[in-house]
Parts: C-alpha cells; sequence; structure tokens
C-alpha cells in the first residue's frame, strides 16, 4: 500500500443537488490515491481517509461553487450527509475513516427547499 | 414496591449514550444488527430505521386527525420533487395500504378516502431557461411518480398564478398594478416611502374564449411573473413572494381536488428553519399557522405537516433505502444561487446554514427550535381579513407600528429618531410609514391625495386606486419594502408606466377585502356611486377602506 502510485477505486455518489456542482454526474468511479499526502515523502504517508477523500475530490473532481461542497476544517459543508457502504460515516469514524479499494461514497445534499 | 429510587435522572442523550456503550456499533432497537444510521444520538439498522420513522409518521398523522373520526376525508400531498414530499407520498402508500386480513373487516374506517398528488411545475424559473415544453418540465416526472401509486395527480405551473382561473371564484379577470402615492421625483427626496396603492385593471374580455384556449399564453404569464421577481431587489423578497404564490396555488388545487386536507412534505429541519426564517423577515403573526402540525386557518382547507418530527436526514436516508425516485432539478434554490454566481444570500438561505451548522454540533438544535415553537397558538384573527397577497391574517393596526419602529429621515430634517428595534435601524430610508408619519409632510400628501383620488374613480375603475399597504400584513408589507419604487407608476402616471402587475388572486382579495362581492359590482360601484362617497357603499369594510387615512388618525388621538 505503501507504494506511491497504488490507487483504490471508489465509487463516489452524488445527490439531492449535489450532482450539479459536479456537471450532473450522478455516479462518478474515481480512482483514488491509496496514501496521502500526495507530495510528503514515502514514510510520511498514511493510508487515505475520508478526509482526503474530500480535498482530493474537491481539487480534481469539482467543477464549480467549492464552498457549497467544502466547509470549515476540510469536512464537508455541514448540511451534506455522507454515507460510506450505505451506513452513516458518525459510525465509521468520520473524517478518519481509512479508505478500502472498492469503497461507496453517498454525497448526498440536504439542503433543498421545500 | 416504590419505583426504582436507585436510578439516578438521567437525560435522554445520557441515557442513550449508556446504551450505546453497551451495545457499540449496535442497533439501539434490535441489538444484534450492526447499526447503519444514527439519528440524533441513536443508531439504528436498516429495517428498524424504517420501522422507526414509519411509526414516527403515524403517530403525526393521528395526532393531526384523530382516528376517532368516522368519515373519511380526501387529502391532497404536495409533491415538491424533493426527498421530503417524496418520502410523504410513499409514507401516505405505506400507511394506506392495509394488509389483507384488516382491509376485509369493514369496522376499520378508512382515516383518509381518497389520496392526490399535486406538483407546481416552477422549470420556467431554473436557469439557464429551458424550453418549457421539452422535457425540462418536472411536470411529467411528478405525474408519473404519482401514477406509480395509482393516486391521481394534479399539476400547474407557477406562472399560472396569473390565470384568471386560479383565484376562488375561478374567474377573476383582473389584475392590478402598484402605484405610489408620491411622484416619481419625489420618492429620493422625501426619504420616505410612499404609501402603496393599487390599481385593478380588468383583463381585456377577449370574446368568445373558447374551453381550453387560454386568454393568455404561457410565455405572457412567464413574462409577467419574472417581471415581478424583477422588481424585487432582493432575493429574500423574490423567495417570500413565490412561496405566496406556492401556497396559494396548493391551496386552490386542493379545493379543486376536493380534498378537505392539504398534508405537506415540511421535515422537522424545514420547520426549525421556517420558524426562525419567518420570525427574521416579520412574519411572527402568521408563523403558528405555517409551522404547526395542524392548521385550520384556511376556510375549508386544513393544512397537516405529518412530517414534522421527522429530521432531513432521515428523510433523506428513507428515501435512499427504498430507492425512491427524486425529481432532478427542482433545486430552483440551488440554481438561483448559481445563476448570478456571485454569493447571493437570502434570510431563507443564512437561516439555513445556522441552522444546519448548529444541528452539526448540538444534534438537539432543530427540536429545541420546533418544540419551543409548537407551543405558540395560532392568533385570533378573522379568516375574511386576510392579507391579500400571503393570505395570512392580518394584524390590526400595523402601518403604525411600522411607523414607530422605523426611524425615518425626513427631508430638510435631521435624524428623526424614533424608536428602533435593531433590525429596523437600518431602514433609514425606505420605511413603509407613510401617511401616519412624522411632521404630516406625507400626511398632507395623502390627504390631497383623496380628491385625486375620487376624481380618477370617476372616471374608470380600471384607473381609480385602492388600498393596498393598508391591507398587507407585516410581514408582506416588510417584504415589499424590497419592491424596486422606480418600477411602479406614480399617482399622476398612465398605468401603463408600471413594470409589473399582482396577479388576480392578490386583486380577489382586495375587492373582497373592500366590501365588493365580485369584479363587477367593484366595477359598478366605483363607477356610478363615488360622488357620495362613503353613503353609497355598504358594509363595513369597504367604508373602512374608503376612510382608511382617518382611521390611523385616530388611533392616535386614543392615545
Amino acid at each position: 500500500m505503501s507504494q506511491s502510485d497504488a490507487t483504490l477505486r471508489i465509487e463516489l455518489q452524488f445527490s439531492g443537488g449535489m450532482e450539479l456542482l459536479f456537471d450532473n454526474q450522478k455516479t462518478i468511479h474515481a480512482k483514488v490515491p491509496a496514501s496521502f499526502p500526495l507530495d510528503g515523502s514515502a514514510e510520511n504517508r498514511h493510508a487515505a481517509t475520508i478526509r482526503d477523500l474530500i480535498s482530493w475530490t474537491a481539487s480534481n473532481l469539482l467543477k464549480e461553487r467549492p464552498e457549497l461542497f467544502i466547509g470549515a476544517d476540510g469536512s464537508v459543508r455541514s448540511g451534506i450527509l455522507v454515507l460510506v457502504n450505505g451506513a452513516d460515516w458518525e459510525l465509521e469514524g468520520e473524517l478518519e475513516y481509512e479508505l478500502e479499494d472498492r469503497d461507496e461514497i453517498v454525497f448526498i445534499s440536504t439542503l433543498h427547499g421545500g | 414496591m416504590s419505583c426504582s429510587v436507585e436510578e439516578p435522572t438521567m437525560t435522554v442523550a445520557e441515557k442513550r449514550a449508556k446504551d450505546r456503550a453497551v451495545h457499540v456499533g449496535f442497533c439501539c432497537k434490535c441489538k444484534t444488527a450492526k447499526s447503519t444510521v444514527t439519528v440524533r444520538y441513536a443508531e439504528y439498522c436498516d429495517p428498524c430505521f424504517l420501522i422507526a420513522l414509519d411509526s414516527k409518521f403515524r403517530t403525526a398523522l393521528r395526532n393531526a386527525r384523530p382516528y376517532r373520526v368516522i368519515t373519511p376525508e380526501n387529502v391532497m400531498l404536495a409533491f415538491s420533487g424533493g426527498p421530503s414530499s417524496r418520502a410523504l407520498i410513499h409514507l401516505f402508500d405505506v400507511f394506506h395500504s392495509l394488509p389483507p386480513e384488516v382491509a376485509t373487516n369493514k369496522k376499520q374506517p378508512k382515516i383518509y378516502n381518497d389520496i392526490h398528488v399535486c406538483h407546481i411545475d416552477e422549470s420556467c424559473l431554473l436557469e439557464p431557461a429551458q424550453d418549457v415544453t421539452s422535457s425540462g418540465s418536472t411536470m411529467e416526472q411528478a405525474r408519473s411518480i404519482a401514477g406509480g401509486y395509482g393516486y391521481s395527480f394534479h399539476g400547474v405551473a407557477i406562472e399560472d398564478i396569473y390565470d384568471p382561473e386560479w383565484t376562488d371564484s375561478r374567474c377573476f379577470e383582473a389584475v392590478a398594478t402598484l402605484i405610489t402615492s408620491l411622484p416619481k421625483d419625489q420618492l429620493t427626496t422625501s426619504g420616505q416611502a410612499p404609501e402603496l396603492l393599487s390599481r385593478i385593471i380588468p383583463t381585456p374580455v377577449t370574446t368568445a374564449s373558447e374551453e381550453g384556449a387560454p386568454k393568455l399564453s404561457r410565455q405572457e404569464k412567464i413574462s409577467k411573473l419574472k417581471a415581478l421577481l424583477g422588481a424585487c431587489t432582493t432575493l429574500t423578497a423574490k423567495e417570500t413572494v413565490l412561496q405566496h404564490f406556492r401556497s396559494s396555488l396548493l391551496i386552490q388545487l386542493a379545493k379543486r381536488g376536493e380534498c378537505t386536507t392539504l398534508a405537506l412534505g415540511d421535515s422537522a429541519t424545514r420547520v426549525a428553519i421556517q420558524i426562525i426564517e419567518l420570525t427574521a423577515i416579520g412574519r411572527g403573526y402568521s408563523l403558528p399557522h405555517e409551522t404547526s402540525l395542524l392548521s385550520s386557518w384556511i376556510q375549508d382547507c386544513k393544512v397537516i405537516r405529518p412530517l414534522k418530527d421527522c429530521l432531513v436526514k432521515e428523510l433523506d436516508t428513507f428515501c435512499g433505502l427504498n430507492g425512491l425516485v427524486l425529481i432532478e432539478r427542482h433545486h430552483a434554490q440551488l440554481d438561483w444561487t448559481m445563476k448570478t454566481k456571485a454569493e447571493v444570500k437570502s434570510i431563507r438561505r443564512l437561516t439555513d446554514e445556522f441552522i444546519t451548522g448548529l444541528d452539526k454540533e448540538f444534534p438537539s438544535t432543530v427540536a429545541t427550535v420546533c418544540r419551543t415553537a409548537a407551543k405558540l397558538t395560532p392568533p385570533e384573527a378573522t379568516y375574511g381579513q386576510k392579507c391579500p397577497l400571503c393570505h395570512g391574517p392580518v394584524q390590526a393596526g400595523v402601518q403604525e407600528w411600522k411607523r414607530r419602529i422605523t426611524v425615518t429621515t425626513a427631508p430638510g430634517e435631521l435624524e428623526t429618531t424614533t424608536t428602533s428595534n435593531s433590525t429596523e435601524a437600518k431602514t433609514t430610508e425606505i420605511s413603509d410609514g407613510c401617511c401616519s408619519s412624522d411632521a404630516g409632510g406625507c400626511c398632507s400628501s395623502s390627504s390631497s391625495q383623496r380628491p385625486s383620488c375620487t376624481t380618477s374613480q370617476t372616471t374608470t375603475a380600471s384607473s381609480a386606486s385602492t388600498p393596498f399597504s393598508s391591507l398587507l400584513c407585516y410581514g408582506c408589507l416588510t417584504n415589499l419594502r424590497d419592491l424596486n419604487l422606480k418600477s411602479m407608476a406614480s399617482q399622476e402616471d398612465d398605468v401603463s408606466s408600471s413594470s409589473f402587475e399582482l396577479p388576480p388572486y392578490v386583486v380577489e382579495t382586495i375587492v373582497h377585502r373592500m366590501g365588493f362581492a365580485s369584479l363587477d359590482e367593484f366595477e359598478h360601484r366605483s363607477d356610478a356611486g363615488v360622488s357620495a362617497s362613503g353613503t353609497a357603499v355598504d358594509p363595513q369594510e369597504s367604508l373602512r377602506a374608503q376612510i382608511q387615512d382617518f382611521l390611523i388618525a385616530s388611533d392616535d388621538e386614543d392615545e
């Protein structure tokens, strides 16, 4: 896993309005680097967590208005529901959850009218 | 045996935390399955979560309408396309599909007879502008979802608010423009917002209007709606006006579907946001009606909010677990912001962020706000006195109150400081205080306006001024401060110089509030009986409207 070019296959899903920020894509199959930070040396690296995934998604996939996706402290904006393999991310350690190959991460915006 | 004394009193949160400590990672109900959903402090597995949500919904529905009521009613579900109202339809379906052994039992009366679903298509407002006839319309998606449940579907487009058909009388053929009581050149110098009057313009009666041949084309209606929204200078005003139109259409839809109940999909999160938002925009008086589980304010149509106890997170999860299809691009709110690209904020959006942000750190925020506001009791007001714009209750003496809490700068004077409310203090230049304001400067103008008013009334009804701001509730009065005054005609101007029109349902209420039963009666009276001033007018209400200015003066004397 410490190999620098190793990637994880992550399925990202966006709904509840979230998809509009990603060019109307509801599902993105992403290859996410297996360890972060990207510019760090091999020994400084740690396995990719959701926190890394969020910032990686924001800089690589996000099409517009990052402030609607990313909130303070590197987390997603409040009001966005995150599911890790169908379970609430609060149960999985939130930002510190370590990604695994073929994980399915769902982002649902709950900031909608009506 | 006494009850267990050794058990120390624990808060719900502590109890749940204790439970959680025992069954870490497991559902708090069945305690056998791994938990996948967290709601506030509780963790559930998927099946237990669905059961919990369903029973929550049933409880709310029972509270909104006791089971003992025998006669079944029809219910209209308002469906926007979003997760909350989508969940509402599904929950109603689960609730209504009885298992066969119960369905055959005749003793079990149905709670609701027929279930209807309605949808308001707002795609004409979405950006980038879409061809309304194309698949951009949300109507067909909504229809197919309702059809999937076998419910009858009713749809209307938001621009139909300008259709004479969508009023109580179903053929109220008049719109109104707003006019200011001051000429245009004085608007900037007087430092005061003028009284707003309305001028009722009957829609030209196109002869032989066949069934199915609308008098206004869709494009015309859309441009009228956009003109009105364009005259609103703030996003808050736009959203509020649209919300009023939406509610008006929903009520009309419910009445047309012969439903005595209108069910809205407002979630607890939504209600909490609304509570704060409505308070902020000055709608506290009608707040109980707009946020309660059951509101009987609207005549012949109860409004219920059975999802009022469910967090938006629960409903999102519910939709996800059941694989419910949502309507894409119903998020008009998000699109509006994206259109302008600049960070445009409205009070609603700021409240949204405030509540969701707070709720993240303190998961009880939403529940606390809701439970506090649930203690409010609806005001004692008569339905006949409803506000023309929002159809909410109107508190007496609104304009007078507004004048007192607003700081106004009179021309040639230093700041005349009246009592200032912190939220109102910054409205130095744009108060709606109007004629009762200080120094009588505007008073004289409004008294001099009487003759001009009557002379114009003697000509034709279409050019007659009818009161407007004096009929509004406080919330609408405050909101209309954000209307661009330059877009309105002044008293002397031709009607055509006004850039927008108010939809027929507003005019209908104005005419009713003035004591006329119908538009015909209004035109007839104002043609004939104006020279005789007060005497020709019948009920109290129209008299009151006629002498509005003097009534406020008498209020002053009382103190």
